[in-house]
């Protein structure tokens, strides 16, 4: 493995509280939820300048002015442009014709065009991915960035998640009675589902030798697996998550006791937010569990973009010294046997664990660094 | 780079019985994924049990995913008015990696990336990434697309009026120097893949100087699959709009 040190350098976002990071941040600490009905929605959302605007507030933080060669770019996300053709396929259907705003929108149905328009908004000739690996797409991209600076296969990298409503997810969540009417919450007795939400996350990753500004943390292991148990529920004992949890503080070179926190995918689904504890307290066994939390309560579930999303939130915890709690979380479930997070702490971060499980059993875990530690 | 490729295999849909009760509730893009892994399995009886553990990799790049389900899900939405479980839970485009790591008991890290014309060749580099990093000791690396029924000449749209769209699948299996050793009671060496070169244009759609027969995006894998049984050093893949990549590979080993 390579032993350059991974920094994190900007930071950017467009959630439903608008644009940046700080309006995510004010509302993460008053416990706001974004969620209505169900879904958290930005008005009159467009994917690629949603996307540019994250990209855009990180680079600047990190005082980025373009991208070169020798950079890096990876999007995450589930289903990128879908938002653009699904109604012109549906009216397709209804009307049982081909009409000429199918033909055109349809242009935007493979991923690569999404890709692709964000290389060429930026110029950007050099190495570029878009990973798709459901929810654990994002935390995925954050890993292999880490990975392509420490092995020096790209000097900088943007890793940017992004997600926007549409049918396919709203009534393809719906239909497994995933979605919560009201705002979901994670690990609670009486938790009844997910609430799903669009946005753009975006983080700068460079190493030492680039950076020009102070850098904000810094991503030291990232670990992956497969529960290779069923399309869409998690294994139920946890026990494959753990093996990505374990493998990301492995790879990071952290003794588990300097874990300070646990920011967990925590959906508020009854199945997940099981097996993740389950997964949590198995890789804590030894030792006292570290405090865990979910946000999900505040901004929902962005799907391919939340693993980005929430280490932004990390990073936000990190630098202003606090733990978060879990908001919506008012009677623990028993059979979730973890250490909560109860409300915001002063605490000295050394490390996070950043943890996400996706669709198809894919987990990811990161760990994330305090640079000052 | 410099990783070493043990197995090859491809597929298509003529190669499956899609009506076979294992397939039930599948996709043709998960029955072909699943079909070109088993012929990579296939070539040693202990293999698959020696590759499910967890330092083995399972990279899948596919540029269309599963949009037949998809298109599936919005008609029955559209049409019905009813949004079908089994057709959302199959239209992610990592449905396919869901799948096959379910069927073969794939326990280790897995990736699905999509990029158009370049879907297998990412998939082909993150894997060697990932070995050159130790993060993982093998690597099986999957390119699959196929054409959605129902909706093939909005599909074909997308294309260069000239392009023969097709589908298929293809696999490899990877792994780096430090453990070639640790599978050589399986499979040997056949090639090296020493380097995957990008050419990529601006070109608008066309498919000027594009002689390509059965082309689907992702065929990459495909591609080197055929290189390496033919002992070639040098395979460029002509995309159709123009770009084009080259993988490079060695032969000249000792083992």
């Amino acid at each position: 493995m390579g032993t350059n040190k991974v920094i994190i350098t900007g930071i950017g976002a467009v959630t439903p509280f608008g644009l940046g990071v700080d309006a995510l941040w004010q509302n993460t600490l008053n416990a706001v939820s974004c969620s209505k009905n169900g879904v958290g929605s930005i008005a009159s959302v467009d994917t690629i300048l949603m996307t540019l605007s994250s990209i855009s507030e990180a680079m600047n933080a990190a005082k980025w002015d373009s991208l070169t060669q020798n950079d890096g770019l990876i999007i995450a996300t589930t289903t990128g442009l879908t938002n653009l053709w699904e109604n012109d396929l549906m009216s397709y259907f209804k009307d049982n014709a081909a009409s000429l705003n199918i033909l055109a929108s349809f242009k935007n149905e493979p991923l690569g065009t999404f890709l692709s328009a964000i290389c060429s908004a930026l110029d950007f000739n050099g190495r570029s991915l878009l990973v798709t690996t459901a929810c654990s797409a994002s935390t995925q991209a954050i890993g292999i960035a880490a990975e392509w600076i420490k092995q020096k296969k790209v000097e900088r990298c943007i890793v940017v998640g992004t997600e926007t409503l549409c049918t396919l997810t709203q009534k393809g969540f719906g239909c497994f009675n995933l979605i919560s009417e009201t705002p979901c919450r994670p690990f609670d007795k009486n938790r009844n589902g997910i609430n799903i939400s669009e946005g753009s996350a975006c983080v700068c990753l460079e190493s030492l030798d680039t950076s020009v500004v102070k850098p904000l943390a810094c991503i030291l292991g990232a670990g992956f697996s497969s529960d290779a148990y069923h399309m869409t529920a998690p294994m139920p004992t946890g026990q494959n998550t753990a093996i990505a949890m374990h493998a990301a503080i492995y790879n990071s070179g952290v003794n588990k006791k300097d874990i300070s926190w646990v920011h967990a995918h925590g959906t508020g689904s009854v199945h997940n937010d099981l097996a993740e504890s389950k997964a949590i307290a198995m890789v804590f066994k030894e030792q006292e569990c570290p405090p865990v939390t979910s946000t999900k309560f505040v901004h929902g579930h962005m799907l391919g973009a939340s693993g980005i999303l929430e280490t932004i939130l990390c990073i936000k915890a990190i630098n202003n010294d606090v733990i978060l709690p879990t908001p919506g979380l008012l009677e623990p479930d028993p059979e979730i046997k973890i250490n909560h997070a109860k409300k915001i702490s002063p605490v000295r971060i050394k490390n996070i664990l950043k943890t996400t499980l996706g669709f198809g059993g894919i987990n990811a875990a990161i760990v994330i660094g305090n640079v000052n530690e | 780079m410099n990783n070493y490729i043990i197995g090859t295999a491809t597929a298509t849909i003529s190669d499956v019985n899609i009506n076979s009760p294992e397939f039930r509730n599948t996709s043709r893009n998960m029955v072909l994924a699943h079909t070109v892994l088993g012929k990579i399995f296939s070539s040693h009886e202990q293999l698959l049990g020696f590759l499910k553990q967890s330092t083995t990799g399972v990279f899948v790049g596919t540029s269309r995913g599963e949009l037949k389900c998809s298109s599936d899900f919005l008609r029955s939405v559209a049409v019905d008015g009813i949004a079908r479980p089994i057709l959302f839970q199959n239209s992610l485009h990592n449905s396919i990696l869901g799948f096959i790591t379910k069927t073969y008991g794939l326990t280790g890290p897995s990736f699905t990336l999509s990029n158009r014309y370049f879907s297998g060749e990412d998939a082909l580099c993150l894997a060697c990434d990932l070995l050159d990093a130790q993060l993982i000791r093998y690597a099986l690396v999957v390119g699959v697309d196929t054409i959605p029924l129902g909706i093939e000449a909005i599909f074909c749209s997308t294309y260069a009026k000239d392009v023969k769209i097709s589908e298929g699948a293809g696999a490899v299996l990877l792994t780096n120097e430090q453990n070639l050793g640790t599978i050589k009671g399986y499979l040997g060496p056949k090639a090296i893949i020493q380097d995957v070169k990008y050419n990529r244009t601006k070109t608008a759609l066309s498919a000027m100087g594009f002689d390509k027969k059965d082309y689907y995006d992702s065929n990459a894998i495909q591609e080197l699959g055929m290189a390496v049984e033919a002992n070639s050093y040098k395979v460029e893949i002509k995309k159709p709009d123009g770009s084009s990549s080259v993988l490079s590979l060695g032969f000249g080993f000792k083992y």
